[in-house]
């Protein structure tokens, strides 16, 4: 019985050992069919082909995604730009390929030569040199340039001319330091990006968001296959891979907010210049933000001196464009309105107010009698003592006329460990959170302990009344400035400010929405805040710093004038504030470096952008349906 | 164990193939790889691959003196050791092309993957020998489904694609040849045909890419299309006779990619011609063929499973990577089995013949 089982088994087996047999053979005859196929019928053409191979790849960079403002409106686009590459395998094949690099630099007008070897040594060297690969030595080649490249083809084998899409940055300098631009990606971000799929050559964003949101916007590249002639030049289409774009951002700014703002900065830093009573001469540079108090969106972000991020689209940079670039004194790559960092000055006395108020130390009602001196502590004054000081003022008076002997008492009374804990509630000393490259400074918060760990002294009681009216250690950038008013409009909601609002496929769909993110809801009384804003609110009327400033202004704001002390040269002039007064929808910050006083310096810009705002949103009001 | 009239029933046509595919294999890697080594010797790829072979005839020497018995004895701890190399893999990677496949030996970088599909072939031969009388029902193929799985899984996630292929074809294969029924048969193909969508979502991009380039190389011209397209010109222009050795111009211009490893058929096909190239394939036959012939005269049962996993091995790699050089195969990365550089492989494909010289040793004394 065993014995037949064993053998019904073996009798199956050997069954099955034919079949597999069989298998075996339809294999085998299938890859010599079609091997023979290849080799004995379409042997003559792959022949053909194959003599000194005559298929190239050549690359379609695929265009990045763009950037559009808050109503659609672009402000990064890409256009098609003549490039000139070089097929080293075709160059190879001349007897004297040098010649064909030498001439190209001649009628390009830069040394390709040195260029060509440094690119493929690179390559080599990361395992990435294919010799029939193109290699780009120009980009966005002017027309006068292209013809005479194009009329010379014959005598440069090997060369190739082709549009691959470059960055159109729409409103040149204006808002460079929110985009940023692209450049070709360094050796330490391909080591640090090793993960991400990028390639040398790839073209990365370097600041900006084009930076902080390289990954999104930039998209897939394609590719074509070609058949080339003897000389390397392309003739026929052999197969193409179309490149994919990549998402495009849709941004909280408002171009038209963002342009005014930057017109009006310009303009005022030109008019301080050149003041006939006592010109400015070192107010060169500025910064703006303008924020959504109930978003923390950022609808204008200006730093002034800029640069216009169009002139990296080509490979290399001219002296003097590197040199005003990177200008010690004007700095106009540095982005004033997160990595600048200056003393608030008298814009800080809000917080001094807030703190004294929510301590129970003063009511808005309290008053004091200055006579332009405070002799406590240590001999202060106020800046009108040479006109006997303010007399007796109320909180309301205080900010309005930013008594400095108010707030000295208040500060004197309350202590520097109140002054700073309502600080740092109000976000003073750390970063906003923004999403932009390079990363924001988060001022500075001096206290008593940091004092000790520094000095090795402790913290004198003088101290604390600089820093009550917001001098001394203490410093914050425009963008901290302009979210700490937003929390004084808002009711103490602390946002995160951003910038992005939508990732949108190029099909147009919406890919990721970012929504408004609070940071922080801080504990302060409505009565508190709205002492607060009342004191802002009487800064533009009658006897206010900002009266005369804003007496014309079409919509009524509430804001502080500031004026920040600066060892190193002329003050820093600063005007925080938000409109309209009674329900307030934005808020801002100006600051103008060494542009002497706060009123005379900053308000005018904050006074001409509200102007510039609030007249626009009239007409709407006007005509609510006209098409734009 | 070992007698010395064991000798006699060696399989000396079978080890002739074998010596004869790996000279065209070194002939073939020189060519490919002289262009290639850079600052070292031109012949560093060649000398490696030389030394390689020593070893494995060495090793596969060795293997000889086992019965195939005694290592079916110890399964279970090949089994272990087996699970235990692939999740050090896992745990210790080292960088090569973004998949962590090797563990660095220092002098030599161990390819578990490759060995696994060797020490499969003896666990699940051994599995399947004691099993098969009690197979009945569709439920009592679990445990070897398991039994496969387990090693698979860990080879998916490195990720190698390829050699888990490699483990569904042995897995096919050996259920087929123990008589198991067709109906099962299909059924697990059906099954896994219906898992395929769901495990095509976990396939990284460029596996997707190469495993669609074969329908149509013009969907990824640039990528993977380019090297399918560059394989099929150089092994169509080497027509009967072949451009000759050392002077095929796709390879000596490296237009084909990985020719000393993945695409060394490329080669062959462009420098030796049809001649060569189906000279080589006739060569694959007759390993396979005598393979099957030491799988059906086998002793026993064991014996039978056993050679017939080698057998299904072969071939499947043999299919799969002459298939991808004539694009009839999509591109998953296998090596060609005794030609391809690469020591992992050479040697354990060394050892999957010797486990079947092994076999054919220890076949029944009396011939049909």
């Amino acid at each position: 019985m065993m014995q037949q089982e064993k053998k019904n088994i073996k009798r199956r087996l050997e069954k099955r050992m034919r079949i597999f047999l069989l298998l075996v053979f339809l294999v085998f005859s299938l890859l010599v069919g079609r091997l023979g196929y290849l080799q004995l019928v379409q042997g003559e053409e792959y022949e053909r082909l194959a003599a000194g191979n005559r298929i190239r790849i050549l690359p379609l960079q695929s265009p990045r995604g763009e950037m559009f403002d808050r109503q659609g409106r672009v402000l990064v686009a890409n256009r098609l730009a003549p490039t000139v590459s070089v097929i080293p395998m075709d160059l190879q094949e001349q007897e004297d390929p040098l010649s064909v690099l030498e001439r190209l630099g001649e009628l390009l007008g830069f040394d390709v030569l040195e260029q060509f070897q440094d690119t493929i040594e690179k390559k080599k060297a990361r395992k990435e040199f294919r010799l029939f690969e193109p290699i780009r030595v120009a980009t966005d080649v002017d027309i006068a340039t292209l013809t005479a490249v194009e009329e010379h083809l014959m005598e440069l084998p090997g060369v190739v001319i082709e549009e691959q899409p470059v960055r159109d940055y729409v409103m040149g300098d204006i808002g460079a330091h929110i985009v940023g631009y692209v450049r070709e990606i360094s050796r330490e971000e391909l080591e640090e990006w090793r993960d991400k799929g990028y390639r040398m050559g790839d073209l990365v964003g370097k600041t900006g968001l084009e930076r902080v949101f390289d990954g999104i916007l930039r998209g897939e590249d394609g590719g074509r296959r070609v058949e080339v002639d003897a000389v390397g030049h392309p003739i026929r289409d052999q197969g193409k891979k179309a490149p994919i774009q990549g998402n495009s951002l849709q941004l909280t700014l408002d171009a038209e907010i963002q342009a005014v703002a930057t017109r009006v900065l310009r303009e005022n830093l030109e008019r301080l210049q050149t003041l006939a009573y006592k010109p400015m001469r070192n107010a060169v540079a500025g910064a703006v933000v303008v924020l959504d108090i109930n978003s923390g969106a950022v609808r204008a972000l200006v730093s002034e001196p800029s640069y216009d991020p169009n002139i990296f689209t080509k490979e290399k940079l001219s002296d003097s464009e590197w040199q005003k670039l990177n200008d010690p004194i004007l700095k106009p790559q540095l982005n004033r309105v997160l990595r600048g960092e200056y003393p608030s000055g008298s814009t800080f006395k809000m917080l001094t107010a807030i703190a004294g108020l929510e301590k129970g130390i003063i009511t808005p009602e309290d008053s004091i009698n200055c006579t332009g001196f405070y002799w406590r502590v240590e001999p202060k004054r106020c800046w009108n003592w040479d006109r006997g000081g303010h007399g007796r003022v109320d909180l309301r008076r205080a900010i309005a006329e930013s008594c400095n002997i108010y707030f000295y008492d208040l500060g004197y009374r309350t202590g520097i460990n109140t002054l700073t804990e309502y600080a740092d509630l109000f976000g003073m000393g750390k970063p906003t959170g923004i999403e932009l490259h390079p990363g924001e400074k988060g001022g500075f918060l001096a206290t008593p302990q940091w004092r000790r760990e520094h000095f090795g002294e402790p913290w004198q009681p003088g101290e604390t009344l600089s820093a009550a009216i917001g001098q001394g250690f203490s410093t914050a950038t425009p963008l901290q400035m302009a979210n700490y008013v937003a929390m004084i409009a808002n009711g103490g909601i602390r946002y995160r400010p951003y910038l992005v609002d939508k990732i949108i496929s190029p099909a147009g769909e919406i890919v990721e929405e970012f929504a408004p993110e609070i940071l922080d809801r801080v504990a302060v009384a409505p009565e508190t805040l709205k002492a607060v804003r009342e004191g802002m609110r009487a800064v533009v009327e009658p006897r206010g710093t900002g009266y005369g400033t804003f007496v014309n202004c079409p919509v009524p704001v509430a804001g502080k004038t500031g004026t920040a002390e600066n060892p190193h040269g002329d003050s820093h002039g600063w005007f925080v504030g938000f409109a309209p007064a009674q329900r307030p929808e934005i808020a801002l910050a100006v600051l103008i470096e060494q542009g002497g006083s706060g009123s005379s310096a900053a308000a005018p810009v904050a006074r001409d952008i509200f102007t510039a705002i609030y007249q626009e949103n009239q007409q709407d009001l006007l005509f609510p349906d006209s098409p734009s | 164990m070992f007698e010395r009239r064991m000798l006699k029933n060696l399989d000396l046509v079978l080890l002739l193939a074998v010596f004869l595919v790996m000279a065209i294999g070194l002939a073939m890697i020189a060519s490919a790889s002289h262009t290639l080594s850079g600052n070292t010797s031109p012949y560093y790829y060649v000398k490696r691959q030389a030394m390689m072979m020593g070893v494995g005839l060495i090793i596969m020497a060795l293997v000889l003196t086992i019965d195939y018995h005694t290592m079916a004895h110890y399964a279970v701890y090949l089994y272990i050791a087996n699970i235990a190399m692939l999740l050090a893999v896992l745990l210790v990677p080292a960088e090569a092309k973004g998949a962590g496949r090797w563990i660095d030996l220092g002098f030599f970088r161990l390819q578990p993957s490759e060995f696994a599909k060797v020490f499969l072939i003896i666990t699940l031969a051994n599995f399947l020998a004691k099993t098969m009388g009690d197979m009945t029902t569709l439920m009592d193929l679990v445990p070897v489904l398991i039994h496969v799985a387990l090693p698979m899984v860990l080879i998916m996630a490195q990720p190698d694609l390829g050699t888990s292929l490699v483990f569904v074809a042995i897995l096919l294969g050996l259920l087929f040849l123990t008589g198991i029924k067709m109906q099962y048969i299909f059924t697990l193909i059906l099954a896994g045909g219906a898992s395929l969508p769901i495990l095509w979502k976990y396939l990284k991009d460029y596996q997707k890419n190469r495993l669609l380039v074969f329908l149509d190389p013009n969907i990824d011209p640039t990528g993977s299309g380019y090297h399918v397209i560059q394989s099929m010109i150089a092994i169509g222009s080497g027509r009967m006779l072949g451009q000759g050795f050392l002077a095929g111009p796709q390879n000596q211009l490296n237009f084909i990619p990985e020719q000393h490893t993945d695409f060394i058929y490329s080669v062959v096909g462009e420098e030796l011609g049809f001649l060569g190239a189906g000279l080589l394939l006739l060569l694959y036959f007759i390993i396979i063929y005598r393979g099957i012939r030491i799988a059906i005269n086998a002793r026993d049962m064991l014996g039978t499973i056993m050679a017939g996993g080698v057998v299904t091995m072969l071939l499947f790699q043999v299919m799969v990577n002459v298939g991808m050089t004539i694009c009839i195969m999509p591109i998953t990365g296998l090596p060609l089995p005794l030609l391809s550089y690469g020591g992992s492989s050479l040697l354990s494909t060394l050892l999957a013949i010797g486990l079947l010289l092994n076999v054919g040793m220890r076949r029944q004394k009396i011939l049909f």
